[in-house]
Parts: C-alpha cells; sequence; structure tokens
C-alpha cells in the first residue's frame, strides 16, 4: 500500500479511472470533481475513484456522505488520504 | 412452476440456476444449440454473442446483489461495463458458470467482478457495475 499521495499521483488515478473531457494536466487541486463548474464528474465516477482509493491506499469509502466530502476536489481528496495515512 | 431468478421475461432470462457460496454468487447457463440468436450469429459459425455473454454476467451480479440485500424482486440496471475481455468462444452446447463478487457497494450503485467459464475453459471475465435507478440524462 502507498503511504502518502500527492494531487499528482491523484491525477493519474484520475485519468486511469474516469472518462475525461480535458486534459487532466489542467486539473488544478481546487478544480470540483462535480457539478457544472466543475468536471462534471457522476456518481458513477465517484465510484470508481472509490475503488481506486481503496486498491492503493487500503482507505475504505463506507457511505456516499464521506464519499461527497472527501471527493470535492483533487486537494480535497488529497488531504482526506493523508490524514487517514497518518501523514502530517 | 419455479420463480424466476431474476424480473426479466422468459425471452430474456439467461440465468438457468444461480446459488450463493459465501461472497460469490454463481449463476449457470446451458447455451442449448437451437437459442435464438445462434442462427444468425453467424451462420455456419455459431457463436453466442459477447453482449449476450455481458448480460448473463449482470444478471448472475443482480441476483447476488437483491438476495444480499434481501431484495429477490427488486429491478436493477447495468449502469456501466467497467472491463471485459473475451477469452474463448461460447458455442452451441457449451454450459456456462458466471461467478460474480462485490467489489464495493456505494448508495444506489454497486461494482462486481465477474469470470465466465464453460467447464475448465475460460470465456469472459470483466467488471461491470449495476444501479437500483434507471440512468437519465442530465442534459436532455
Amino acid at each position: 500500500m502507498e503511504k502518502e499521495t500527492s494531487v499528482d499521483i491523484l491525477r493519474t488515478m484520475l485519468a486511469e479511472n474516469v472518462m475525461l473531457k480535458i486534459d487532466v494536466s489542467t486539473i488544478s487541486e481546487e478544480t470540483p470533481l462535480f457539478g457544472a463548474e466543475g468536471l462534471g464528474l457522476d456518481s458513477l465516477d465517484a465510484l470508481q475513484i472509490i475503488i481506486a482509493v481503496e486498491k492503493k491506499y487500503g482507505i475504505s469509502i463506507g457511505d456516499a456522505t464521506t464519499a461527497r466530502d472527501a471527493l470535492q476536489s483533487l486537494g480535497v481528496l488529497r488531504d482526506w488520504i493523508n490524514a487517514r495515512l497518518g501523514v502530517a | 412452476m419455479n420463480k424466476p431468478l431474476t424480473p426479466h421475461g422468459p425471452g430474456f432470462r439467461f440465468l438457468d440456476s444461480f446459488e450463493c457460496l459465501d461472497t460469490k454468487g454463481i449463476g449457470t447457463w446451458h447455451l442449448d444449440r437451437n437459442l435464438w440468436f445462434f442462427k444468425d450469429h453467424f451462420p455456419g459459425n455459431p457463436i453466442a454473442p459477447a453482449a449476450l455473454l455481458m448480460e448473463f454476467a449482470a444478471q448472475a451480479a443482480g441476483a447476488l446483489w437483491m438476495r444480499g440485500c434481501g431484495e429477490p424482486d427488486a429491478a436493477l440496471f447495468v449502469a456501466s461495463i467497467d472491463a471485459m475481455r473475451i477469452q474463448s468462444a461460447a458455442l452451441p452446447d457449451d454450459s456456462l458458470t458466471a461467478t460474480t463478487t462485490l467489489v464495493k457497494e456505494l448508495g444506489p450503485l454497486a461494482q462486481f467482478e465477474f469470470e465466465i467459464t464453460a467447464g475448465q475453459r475460460a470465456v469472459a471475465k470483466g467488471r461491470i457495475t449495476l444501479s437500483r435507478q434507471l440512468a437519465r440524462s442530465e442534459a436532455g
């Protein structure tokens, strides 16, 4: 299992698991993952990302509320994962 | 008369049997050589269509999910075919087994891994996501 993550690692994960309409390198850590103001991902994309996070980091995201909180943006997801990995 | 294993009508049921073993669902489908699609897929060279193999796996995954939820009659829908690889042709008189495993359930969605075999022969494998809700286009 990986011990720490970064926005660059999560960009790669996004590109591998979600059908993006834009170049992944243009996604900043603040870009919202969902909604018209952001990438416009949907619940299926969220499930794919959650499964990828669980496989790579061994962290379980068990409910939709937690998923919504953790998947607001790549920066939020990075902080959420690192907090659970015990990375300061 | 036995109760159907899925909500599908008789012309679109591909599960002859289904059982749960630990966390796995095991569905079977015998490919009778008189099945309607063999005549034209392909004339003189009958092969079970990959789309129907996928549907067979989806029905086995749905049966596993609904029995796990205690809702054996609930309607489920294919939300995404996440991966599928054909490993060998499924032929007339093959007896297929679809083994499905729940990967992750979140809200109305659940992803499953599946393997389809004919005896010892690998036929197909992949991942599929089912939904309790019928997808609707937000753009439409």
